[in-house]
């Protein structure tokens, strides 16, 4: 129980860290926590299954994108807009309560939680042996997909390439002429 | 189990064949230098490997059908007709893609890698099973696509087709997915034999609350074959794709939706349900749609190659009037229709293609005068026109007057007549072309430097069949009719 709660106010404070921190650099590290402390919860309520993919999707891919997206765009060419006024404070206010409100409710009616035997699952051997068996092919073509994407990526990236078809198209237009 | 599963290899030399193909390319592309300009023998790779891959389709269509990886695919004389007609396709596009400036010298091997990735999604599509192949058949036709329109990479609308392209096909392929997961969780099997088991024994209350699923499944298709209220796209991205792109996009992809739709059609619908009534009548209001706002769109374009963008819209929609009637002669049909439109749409890319090249644009003023220069390719040209508006005696209306009559049989009139009425709106703008090319002075003397020997001869040896199968179009319909739909 101790670990549960150490657990829950580990990810709130992530997730606190996230929208008051004034570095998004910082912030997206603490989104990545966030993500990876919520795995964890998943893995301790007995859902392996659950945490891997949260991992792997959550935290792996999406929080990775966003350092990206953050690598290609300047931020700090933007102004930092978290300027106070009336409306931002009725709506966090609203959200808030409302939040309570619900909290409120499951701790008055006491609404049963999730119990853990429920959940507990053992579905990650049976998931892979049908991937491996079964689903062979769909996941071999996968392959073949990412593949060509590879190429089609260094198509459209590839900068060396780009200077060449500059040359081309002057060429040709001097041709034209 | 595992010993079973690999068995069924023999069966999936096609597919197989062409992954080895672009891999192969791949490796192939490594060896020449940076600077190398002419990359022959990546051209003799790739159309050796076409050929096998025909060959091997051939071969697998005398064969019986069966279902194999433990249910995932399907090869049945439809889907092997069908994926024959692509490969055919990919092969005219191939040369087209050689011939033409429009794709940059060094991007050259890189557009016969991608193309040939899409030829395996379509045929996976062709022959899916179920959801999971289906999708994966969808994806593999889409992210490849969204560059491939954007292959000239210095020019704006091309960019701008690529990303247009990329946006709506990302946001279709997420609806279509959620339908899918509806019919999941619902019926709780993604293989298609099973889930019509199941909708077959569902009360009436049941199957209307699958039927918005359904709805969302077909904006997937929808999307690929450009049916109307998902047609947006596809003018913009015909038009900005380089013509050889764009004439890949208008067989493969088209083609493959088509066929994976006529699948969906019959495997769910072949039986009298609520079910059927409510995607039948889906399919006559979107058929019609789809011809109507293609050909009346095409009548004000002043780009060739735009105007043929809109007229593919409306011979997909041909195509899906076809499928309304869910029986073995409109698949037939369909299936001839497709054949057809492989040489026609060819026939027309190239020339529109090389006149491009030439003029560096390709408004219909190109055209003018044509015929004074190059009766021939003006008569090639004239014949695949009459032959897209459904004259006699030539393959288009022998198409048109099949999937015409298979409509009167099922006693959907009011279909035929759209679809007629439709073609008679369509004559403006194709024999707008030949009238340019006959009756109005050419604007200048000058060469045009695509119409040597060989490419006039290629775009002579695919007129041909447009006329053969106009008059002797017995063994073709043979074909057409013995390519059945195997359910299991």
């Amino acid at each position: 129980m101790s670990v549960d709660i150490f657990l829950s106010l580990l990810t709130a404070a992530f997730a606190l860290m996230v929208v008051f921190s004034k570095k998004t650099v910082v912030a997206a590290f603490a989104l990545l926590m966030t993500l990876l402390t919520i795995a964890i919860i998943y893995f301790q309520v007995g859902t392996v299954f659950l945490s891997a993919v949260q991992v792997l999707v959550n935290a792996g891919a999406i929080a990775i994108l966003f350092v990206f997206v953050m690598m290609l765009i300047n931020l700090e060419q933007f102004p930092n807009n978290r300027e106070k006024n009336k409306m931002k404070l009725i709506i966090t206010s609203f959200t808030v309560l409302v939040i309570m409100g619900v909290l409120a409710l499951v701790i008055n009616n006491n609404i049963e939680m999730l119990s853990v035997e429920n959940l507990t699952d053992n579905s990650m051997k049976a998931l892979f042996d049908k991937l491996f068996t079964a689903y062979y092919l769909p996941f071999e073509l996968a392959t073949m997909l990412l593949l060509a994407a590879i190429v089609a990526c260094i198509v459209i990236t590839s900068h060396e390439k780009h200077e060449k078809h500059e040359k081309e198209e002057l060429l040709e237009t001097e041709k034209n002429r | 189990m595992y010993l079973n599963y690999l068995a069924n290899i023999s069966r999936y030399i096609p597919e197989l064949l062409l992954v080895v193909l672009m891999v192969g390319i791949i490796i192939l592309e490594t060896t020449y230098k940076e600077d190398d300009k002419n990359k022959k023998y990546v051209f003799i790779t790739a159309f050796i490997g076409l050929v096998a891959t025909f060959v091997s389709l051939m071969i697998n269509l005398s064969g019986k059908s069966e279902s194999i990886f433990s249910g995932s695919m399907i090869i049945d004389p439809f889907s092997t007709v069908m994926k024959m007609v692509m490969v055919l396709g990919a092969l005219g596009c191939f040369y087209l893609s050689t011939i033409s400036s429009e794709i940059y010298e060094s991007l050259k091997t890189e557009f016969i890698i991608m193309a040939t990735g899409i030829l395996i999604g379509g045929m996976i599509l062709a022959s899916a099973n179920n959801m999971l192949m289906m999708y994966i058949g969808i994806e593999t036709l889409s992210i490849i696509s969204y560059v491939m329109a954007s292959l000239k990479k210095n020019d704006e609308r091309s960019s701008e087709a690529g990303l247009k392209y990329a946006l709506y096909g990302g946001v279709s392929s997420g609806i279509m997915l959620f339908g899918m997961s509806h019919i999941f969780g619902a019926i709780g099997t993604i293989q298609f034999s099973g889930m019509a088991a199941i909708v077959s024994k569902l009360s009436h209350n049941q199957l209307l609350v699958l039927l918005p699923s359904f709805v969302l499944f077909f904006v997937g298709i929808g999307y690929k074959v450009a049916a109307v209220p998902f047609h947006m796209w596809s003018p913009d991205v015909y038009e900005g794709s380089p013509t050889p792109v764009t004439t890949f996009f208008a067989i493969v992809p088209k083609l493959a939706g088509i066929s994976a739709l006529v699948r969906v059609t019959m495997i769910f619908f072949s039986f009298q349900s609520p079910l059927r009534v409510g995607w039948v009548g889906l399919m006559m209001a979107i058929a019609a749609l789809t011809m109507t706002v293609g050909n009346v769109t095409a009548i004000g374009q002043k780009s060739v190659k735009r105007m043929l963008a809109y007229s593919s819209i409306s011979h997909a929609g041909i195509m899906i009037a076809a499928l309304t009637t869910v029986n073995q002669i409109g698949i037939s049909a369909v299936v001839f229709y497709g054949i057809t439109y492989l040489f026609m749409t060819l026939v027309a890319f190239y020339i529109t293609s090389i006149v491009q090249d030439n003029y560096g644009n390709d408004h219909f003023e190109r055209f003018q005068g044509l015929a004074y220069r190059y009766p021939f390719m003006a008569i090639m040209m004239a014949i695949v026109m009459f032959s897209l508006t459904g004259l006699p005696p030539l393959a288009g209306f022998v198409a048109k007057f099949n999937i015409i009559s298979a409509l009167v049989e099922s006693r959907y009139y009011t279909l035929a007549m759209v679809l007629v009425l439709n073609s008679v709106v369509s004559a403006y703008y194709y024999l707008k072309i030949v009238r340019l090319m006959t009756l109005k002075n050419q604007e200048s003397d000058e060469e045009i430097e695509g119409f040597g020997f060989l490419n006039q001869l290629i775009i002579v040896s695919m007129t041909v069949p447009v006329i053969v199968l106009g008059i002797f179009w017995n063994g073709i319909m043979a074909v057409a009719s013995g390519a059945k739909i195997f359910i299991q």
